[in-house]
């Protein structure tokens, strides 16, 4: 039976320093029935469009969809060159209508975009939405002319109160969190090493990886000189070129696809008081995933400990470390404790007192495209087809992440 | 990176920078509800009243800080501190500052804090007076 907004607001509890969104119960209404993605690179000097369009040549193909039979687009909004609906049927040759979103892509909207579909489902807007988000930050970077830091340089009071000071760009915000973590907890550099090892191996093991051939040792993590303490280089994340794309339909419909559908259970979004500046939060040693993640696990259903695998929006090695406790996976303050007894790696099952997360190697070894490859990999787990899978995989939760907002989204093997 | 003169003359921002200049530390509020508002705004969410700037004693609680090693910010030489303080005066608000590199090894979270004033220059020769904070007792008072 759908769950009322009241209901969900009850059970995902209140809190003073941010709240989650008023989603409605899509709990089991859509699926993902289709995931692609391009090779993911330095600077390569390829075009957003044209990766974009590769990695739904790609997720179609696994969906065995034609792509005629595509009538919504989400992608999104403030990244340079994201696909049209134009840009779409001229690629493949086709001449549909599509259903439009500038709400979807990656970091939190790539957990929020299924709520949008799901919404656009039910209004008989679209029935088949692919979800794409493509990025050369990589070649950005090389040529000085795009990178993430863009917007937050641009806007006007951090310009004016946090930019004089220097408290620019992402990496700084969040060594200043994570040295009051220490503080508040005693979480110490061994412990926070544990995250970017434990991603490491599985970027080892993972194809596709762009560190796949770079082991990381604790030594070699400790000899790395700091960056902005505690951050050292493999605390912070690459910067690549690359798309990821993934499609979805009701869930009825998702049963008529080869692939075994991949159930969205439950989505969350939360956000900071004093949002856009998270200087301004109140609680510098916790993510809005606080109020997100209780959202999502309310609307599907499921507790914490529930969840066989998770994806992590891991910009930094702090910021993956707060958003695992978010989620309700470890104590609050326990999340160094618990990563550096091996609880994230993908062999260390929810029945041995882990929580498999970022078996691709995450942000801070697989790639940089802010999340895509995260859903991208947990619909893989669910599956049962990754490369570092988990055993016995029923649910699956993404953590995503702006700063001032986080997304939860809970998937589920189809019943 | 804005000019001293952008700063200066910064819509909401304009008079904490003014003050600087001028040797005092100053945040945004609201006079008829005696509420502090950080970020400035033109205007109280609450009673709709123009805001206005108060003076602030000048000690603060450390939050936190980072010791930034690599140019990841082309306008300054590393190493510099950017930090968060929290004014003791005024409970709940959240100042981004810096620190002298001297104390690096002397920062302890929630220690209290002093503000002082002095140039920041930037590497590409800008330059303009700023409050900054130091450990308590450091500044031969």
């Amino acid at each position: 039976m759908q769950k009322s907004l009241a209901n969900l607001r009850k059970k995902s509890g209140t809190h003073d320093w941010g709240a989650a969104a008023d989603l409605e119960d899509i709990s089991g209404e859509v699926a993902i029935v289709g995931v692609g993605e391009t090779a993911f690179t330095g600077a390569s000097h390829r075009n957003n469009k044209a990766m974009a369009l590769e990695a739904i040549e790609s997720a179609l193909l696994d969906a065995q969809i034609s792509p005629d039979c595509v009538d919504g687009l989400m992608v999104s909004f403030g990244i340079a060159e994201q696909l049209t609906p134009q840009d779409y049927r001229d690629h493949f040759g086709t001449e549909q209508d599509i259903w439009f979103s500038d709400q979807g892509g990656a970091m939190i909207w790539a957990a929020t975009c299924a709520y949008e579909a799901a919404m656009a489902i039910r209004a008989k807007q679209a029935s088949v939405i692919v979800n794409v988000f493509a990025v050369n930050w990589a070649s950005g970077r090389q040529q000085g002319s795009a990178s993430p830091g863009d917007w937050h340089a641009s806007e006007s009071l951090k310009a004016a109160l946090e930019m004089p000071f220097g408290w620019h760009p992402q990496p700084l915000y969040f060594a200043t969190f994570m040295r009051r973590h220490m503080h508040e907890f005693g979480t110490t550099e061994e412990q926070l090493a544990a995250i970017p090892i434990t991603f490491r191996q599985h970027a080892n093991s993972h194809p596709g990886a762009k560190l796949r051939e770079k082991a990381l040792s604790l030594e070699g993590y400790l000899n790395q000189p700091m960056i902005a303490d505690p951050f050292r280089v493999a605390d912070c994340c690459l910067i690549s070129d690359g798309a990821g794309a993934f499609v979805m339909t009701s869930t009825e419909q998702a049963r008529d696809y080869p692939k075994p559908p991949v159930v969205v259970a439950g989505v969350g979004r939360g956000m900071i008081e004093g949002a856009p500046y998270i200087s301004q939060q109140k609680q510098l040693t916790a993510t809005p995933q606080t109020f997100s993640a209780p959202w999502a696990y309310a609307m599907a259903d499921i507790t914490p400990k529930d969840l066989d695998v998770i994806g992590v929006y891991d910009c930094f090695s702090g910021t993956a470390l707060m958003q695992i406790e978010d989620m309700g996976l470890c104590p609050k303050g326990a999340g160094g404790e618990f990563a550096a007894k091996g609880n994230l790696h993908f062999e260390r099952t929810r029945s041995q007192g882990g929580i498999p997360c970022n078996t691709h190697g995450g942000l801070l070894a697989h790639a940089y495209v802010l999340g895509i490859s995260h859903v991208i990999e947990l619909v893989r787990q669910v599956r049962g087809e990754a490369t570092n899978q988990v055993e016995g995989v029923e649910v699956a939760a993404y953590a995503g992440f702006t700063a001032e907002e986080s997304s939860t989204l809970v998937l589920r093997r189809d019943a | 990176m804005l000019e001293q003169r952008d700063l200066l003359n910064h819509a909401l921002a304009g008079p904490f920078w003014q003050a600087a200049a001028d040797g005092k530390l100053v945040i945004c509020s609201c006079a008829n509800c005696e509420v502090d508002i950080w970020y400035p705004k033109e205007r109280c969410d609450h009673c709709n009243q123009e805001t206005s700037w108060r003076e602030l004693g000048g000690r603060a609680r450390l939050l936190s800080w980072t010791v930034v090693e690599r140019a990841l910010n082309p306008n300054f030489a590393v190493p510099y501190i950017p930090a968060l303080v929290e004014p003791l005066d005024a409970p709940g608000v959240q100042l981004v500052t810096w620190i002298k590199p001297d104390f690096r090894d002397a920062l302890v979270c929630d220690m209290v804090v002093h503000v002082a004033f002095d140039l920041i220059r930037t590497t590409d020769g800008k330059e303009f007076r700023a409050p900054y904070f130091e450990p308590a007792g450091q500044q031969g008072e």
